[in-house]
This record gives structure tokens, C-alpha cells and sequence, in this order.
């Protein structure tokens, strides 16, 4: 493989491959610093790739699919949100019960959606704005500076979410509430309502990140798209240590991986493809075996909150 | 009007009662249509099944499946369609055949040979229980995929011509590149996508020796993102124009990395249902396949299915044609093409040898 030729190629999946995962990993960070541990991103990213190529295909506006992809990932994330917050169940087998049941649902939108309509199977897809200039950069040029704007405001929401937790009240409440939310509720922060807006948020942005799979990516819907990315999402939130611009490393480092595994299936034909696709998930272990201390995370995360318990 | 007050004994009593009396008149009914319908008398009326590993909606393998019974049907009027099942995993194949089989369903098919090993116990079981319950597995080769069959008097299988296949797709690719280089995506290295590149390479470079071929069998069938990235890679490093690929969503992304490269110049052959359209602007032709549902249906009729033989779908009984042809493809070489595609047909264009030793590189 001749690596110059191929890098600027790897470097266009790394940007594109990362921006899916790091949508749902800032959600799931704003979900994990109010106490909740969401692994049933894989499923609201299936619900929202499928709810924004729909709505985006039938009123031929992809902001608006965008839109009601998000609004569909926040309604299927309340499910997770009461169970988890008012009836306190277990987080985790709530989240894996709405991995299960959302692609479902997707699933049986889609057969509606394009069963009815043949011409449905295909949709829009947002077109790439070159940044002048930077986009003419030689090697990383391209890959970097000629994205959807989709992906751009996916970059602008690392330093938005990172000044949010560090410089706003409200998002000190949120960490206060992943920390001990018993002694914030002592200090007035409604508890509840805070891990409900997490719950929103992490809906809204994790739902955007498979929305990008269909409308900037590909203009298709299929099940099984997400293909592992909502889990490769909480693997990096632990990775960038629960911070956004930690989260956006780890889902550039993914990326990267994902796309030099994919330069060398292109290049080594006759070599075992299945050693080549193990690579960004050998990463991820080894960057989870490194990084995965529970000592890293708000304490609270994935304990049920009892208002009278102490 | 007087009131039954029975104790929770007697409720349980009376529901055993009632639930075995249920079953035995279940047990009646279904042996009755057993011995009205192997009566040697000529039905009237059937019924098909189909159980799908995808959805009949996925613009690839399911589709075309889909696609391939609802022609069947048109052709054969006394024939029901049941509603498929789709997105049936492997694990739950089984049960999904013996739902049917209890129905007595006369045809049940099934779209890939994983139902093959899946089905097995369920065959073996129905050819005692209800010998009008008829099996078909596409995609299947009977002499290395059955060996552990106790009984193929109810199922057969259905076998495309790979070669054909992918000699029609190689001959398109071949006439169509500008760039010497064609590309070749599959979702599974099994021994059908093996023979379709093989023979795809050899008849592209049969129209052009000088042609290279990129390929990739392990692509999945579903990360539509993968073949974008692929595609890319190629287009970036091999100079690839021409695609052919055999693994549903993902040639979707191939077609986005074309599209990207430039729709007039970088080409997709699709496969196994026709696409074309405005809506695909890189596809300018496809390679069809029919599953040959409709032979089976014949066979059940004349009462000559089973044993365990291989349907083979080509372009002598329709099971594989080429689809439309895109403006983009010149009409002298939409007449070379149809020219070859005689040859194809005829068995006279690409030598097994020929086809052997592209595949002994792989």
C-alpha cells in the first residue's frame, strides 16, 4: 500500500467516521454526568437515522428530518428516562431493552415507509461545503475541510459542550447531580428535572449522530446501519474521560483506525479481511484497559436515585 | 338463569378438559387435510411461504427474492401467497418452518443456504408428518450443503449460474472502463461470490486483458458506510470506475463514492434486482436474478418435487437476465454486450478454465 496515496482517504473516513460517534458520545456524556449510564445509544441512533431519511425524503428538507429525528430520539429515550429515573430500574437492562426495541421500531417504519413506496428507499443526502482555503491544505485538506455542515456543527458542539460543564451553572448542577445527588438536592437543584434534561439531550444529539448516517452519509436507511457505532460511542466516553474534547479524540482515534482498517482491506486483498476489521475494536479494548478505570466517572453514574435514601 | 360456582379444582379440571379436547380436534382437522390432500387427487389451490433472512424492502438479496415469488404468483393462479417473514435469524429458522408446516403450507422457501443446515430436523420431520409440505432453499448446493439430510423427498434448492452471472456484469464492466480498473464488492466469502468475481474478472478482461480487478469479500450486508469508504479508497488508489457488488446496503455506499467521483464517469452494475432510475444516476445496467420459484411451483403441481435436486437459475429459463441499459451506455456497445450475452447464454464465451484461474489468485 502506497500510505501518501491512501491517507488522504483515511483521513476523509477518520473525520467522517467520527462525527456518528462523537454526536453520541456527547450525548451519552451529558447522560453519565447526571448519573445515567445510557447503553442504548445503538438504538436511538437506529430510531433517529431512520425518522430523519423519512421526514427528510418525504418534505425534501434534511435540517427538518434532522430535526424529527432528534425529536423521535428523545421521545424513545423517555422510555429509558421514566423507567430509569421515576420507577428507578435498573439503567443498564432498560437501556439494553431499548437497544432491542428501537431498530425494531425503525424497522417496522421503514417497511411501512418504503413497503408502500418503492421510490422511498432512497433519500436526499446533504451536499459538502469546501472551507476556502483549508480545504485546499494538501493530504488532510479534503478530508477535513470539506464536510457536510452537519459534521461542522458536530466539532463547534466539543468546545459549546466543554465551556457548558465547566462555565455554566447549569452544567455544574449537572455534575453535581453525577457526583452526589443527594447533597444537590440539599443545595436546591431539582434532581429529577436535571436528570430528565440529561435524558432529552442525550436523546437529541445521540439520535443526530445516526441521523447522520442517512442523510449525510448515505441517503439510505437499512437495518443494522449503526452497525456497532452507538456502543463504539460509550467505549469512547470512558476513553475521553467523560469530557468533550476527550470524547472528540477518542472518536477521531476510532475513526482514523476504522479508516486505515478500511485502507488496508482495500490494499491487501488476499490477506484474512476479518484481521483488518478487528483493529478499531482492538483499540478500543486496549484504550478501554488503559482508560477504563470507574475511578474516572461521575460517582453516582448508574445508581438509581431514591429522594429520601441518604 | 343459574350461575356455575365451581371451586378453582373443578375450573382446572374443566380447562384441561376443554384445552385437550381442543388439541385432539386440532390433531383431527390437521390429519384430515393430510389424507384428503395425498388422496392422489389434483388441489385446486395452494399455498406459498417464504422466510427471509432481511426485509423485502432492502433494494438487494431480499428484494429480489420478494420479487421473484410475487412473479411466480402472477403466473400461478391457484397459488396463495402467506405474508413472508422477514428478518428471521438463523436460530429461530426452525421454528418459523414448523409454524407452517402446521399450517400445511405446500411450498415453504427459504432465501440463503444458512436454511439449509437451519431446516434439516424440521424436513426430516415433515416428510413423515405432512408430505405436502414441499421445502426450497436458494442459494444452496444440494451436494455439499444436504449431506446431512435424513430426507430430501420434500426439498429441493435452487443454484443461480454464477458464471453467467458474473460474465454478464465482467462483460459491461469490461466494455465500460476507461480506467482498466473494476471493482468488486461482496458481503460474504462463500463459494457463490468467489465464482461471480471470478468469472466477472475473467470476461472484463476478456473484452480488455489489461484489466484489474479490486475486490473485497467480507463487507457485510448492511454498513451502507463501509462501501462509501471502500469505494473511495479504490477510486483514490486504483483508479477504479466500474463497480459490481453483491452485498445489499453496502453497494449502496458504493454507488455514493461513485456518485461523488462523478456520475459520468464512475459506473455501477447492480445486482440481483434492477434498479435503474433517476434516483441511481452512476447504475447503468444490472444483472437479474429470478429464484425460479415459479419451476417449483410446476414440479409441486405435477407432483415431480423433491429429491433433493438443484433448480439452476440462467438465462435459458429466465433465472438471470441483464436489466435496462442507462443512456450512459453507448447503443454500439449495448449491441456487444447483447452479442456476448448470446455467447453467455450459448456456454461458449468464458471456459471453466478461464474462470478457474482467476479464482485460483484469490
Amino acid at each position: 500500500m502506497d500510505f501518501m496515496v491512501a491517507l488522504p482517504t483515511i483521513v476523509k473516513a477518520m473525520a467522517m467516521g467520527a462525527v456518528p460517534i462523537l454526536l453520541a458520545a456527547l450525548g451519552e456524556v451529558f447522560s453519565e454526568r447526571a448519573g445515567l449510564v445510557n447503553i442504548g445509544l445503538e438504538g436511538i441512533m437506529a430510531v433517529g437515522a431512520f425518522v430523519a431519511f423519512a421526514v427528510g425524503k418525504v418534505t425534501g428538507n434534511l435540517w427538518l428530518g434532522l430535526l424529527a429525528g432528534m425529536a423521535a430520539g428523545v421521545a424513545v429515550n423517555m422510555i429509558y428516562a421514566f423507567c430509569a429515573i421515576t420507577l428507578c430500574s435498573d439503567q443498564t437492562v432498560t437501556s439494553m431493552a431499548v437497544n432491542i426495541l428501537a431498530p425494531a421500531i425503525a424497522l417496522f417504519g421503514y417497511n411501512l415507509f418504503v413497503g408502500s413506496n418503492p421510490d422511498n428507499a432512497t433519500g436526499a443526502q446533504m451536499a459538502s461545503i469546501a472551507i476556502p482555503v483549508l480545504s485546499d491544505i494538501p493530504i488532510i485538506g479534503n478530508g477535513l475541510f470539506d464536510q457536510t455542515l452537519l459534521a461542522y456543527l458536530a466539532f463547534l458542539l466539543v468546545p459549546c459542550v466543554s465551556f457548558f460543564f465547566k462555565r455554566f451553572r447549569a452544567g455544574l448542577s449537572f455534575r453535581s447531580v453525577g457526583e452526589n445527588p443527594q447533597a444537590a438536592e440539599t443545595l436546591g437543584i431539582n434532581v429529577v428535572r436535571v436528570k430528565y434534561l440529561a435524558c432529552v439531550v442525550c436523546g437529541a444529539l445521540t439520535a443526530a449522530g445516526g441521523a447522520f448516517l442517512t442523510i449525510c452519509y448515505t441517503p439510505i436507511y437499512t437495518d443494522g446501519i449503526v452497525a456497532g457505532r452507538g456502543f463504539i460511542a460509550l467505549a469512547t466516553v470512558i476513553f475521553g474521560r467523560w469530557s468533550a474534547v476527550g470524547v472528540m479524540l477518542a472518536s477521531l482515534l476510532f475513526g482514523f483506525f476504522d479508516g486505515l482498517n478500511v485502507a488496508l482491506q482495500a490494499s491487501f486483498q488476499s490477506a484474512p479481511v476479518m484481521f483488518f476489521k478487528m483493529i478499531p475494536y482492538v483499540f478500543t479494548i486496549i484504550a478501554l484497559m488503559f482508560f477504563g478505570s470507574k475511578h474516572g466517572g461521575p460517582k453516582a453514574c448508574g445508581k438509581p436515585y431514591f429522594r429520601e435514601s441518604r | 338463569m343459574s350461575k356455575l360456582n365451581l371451586d378453582r379444582r373443578q375450573f382446572l379440571g374443566l380447562s384441561g378438559a376443554a384445552a385437550a379436547t381442543m388439541g385432539l380436534a386440532a390433531c383431527g382437522s390437521s390429519s384430515s387435510s393430510d389424507s384428503s390432500s395425498s388422496d392422489g387427487e389434483k388441489k385446486s389451490s395452494y399455498k406459498v411461504a417464504m422466510i427471509m433472512s432481511g426485509i423485502i424492502t432492502d433494494g438487494g438479496w431480499d428484494q429480489a427474492h420478494y420479487e421473484s415469488l410475487q412473479r411466480a404468483i402472477e403466473k400461478h393462479s391457484g397459488w396463495e401467497m402467506l405474508e413472508p417473514k422477514e428478518n428471521t435469524a438463523t436460530a429461530d429458522a426452525a421454528t418459523a418452518a414448523e409454524t407452517y408446516v402446521d399450517q400445511d403450507v405446500d411450498l415453504i422457501v427459504g432465501n440463503g443456504n444458512q436454511f439449509a443446515s437451519a431446516w434439516a430436523e424440521v424436513i426430516a420431520e415433515a416428510a413423515e408428518s405432512h408430505p405436502n409440505v414441499h421445502f426450497l432453499i436458494t442459494n444452496t448446493d444440494p451436494e455439499q450443503e444436504m449431506t446431512d439430510y435424513e430426507s430430501t423427498d420434500n426439498v429441493e434448492a435452487v443454484l443461480p449460474d454464477f458464471v453467467q452471472l458474473g460474465s454478464l456484469a465482467g462483460v459491461i464492466a469490461g466494455l465500460m472502463t476507461q480506467t482498466k480498473s473494476i471493482g468488486f464488492i461482496g458481503g460474504m466469502k462463500l463459494p457463490s461470490t468467489l465464482n461471480k468475481y471470478s468469472a466477472y474478472l475473467a470476461a472484463a478482461q476478456k473484452m480488455d486483458a489489461s484489466i484489474q480487478g479490486q475486490y473485497n469479500f467480507e463487507a457485510g450486508f448492511s454498513d451502507a458506510a463501509k462501501g462509501t469508504q471502500l469505494t473511495e479508497q479504490w477510486i483514490n488508489s486504483y483508479n477504479v470506475d466500474v463497480m459490481w457488488g453483491d452485498a445489499s446496503a453496502v453497494d449502496n455506499g458504493a454507488r455514493q463514492a461513485l456518485e461523488a467521483a462523478g456520475a459520468d464517469t464512475h459506473f455501477d452494475i447492480s445486482q440481483p434486482i434492477d434498479i435503474l432510475g433517476d434516483n441511481q444516476p452512476t447504475v447503468i445496467a444490472s444483472t437479474v436474478t429470478d429464484w425460479k420459484i415459479d419451476q417449483a411451483m410446476d414440479e409441486i403441481e405435477a407432483g415431480s418435487f423433491g429429491g433433493g435436486k438443484a433448480i439452476t437459475a440462467n438465462m435459458d429459463n429466465g433465472g438471470v437476465s441483464l436489466g435496462k441499459f442507462s443512456d450512459k451506455v453507448p447503443a454500439d456497445v449495448q449491441s456487444k454486450i447483447e452479442e456476448y450475452a448470446e455467447q453467455i447464454k450459448a456456454g461458449t464465451f468464458l471456459t471453466d478454465a478461464e474462470v478457474a484461474a482467476v479464482k485460483a489468485t484469490l
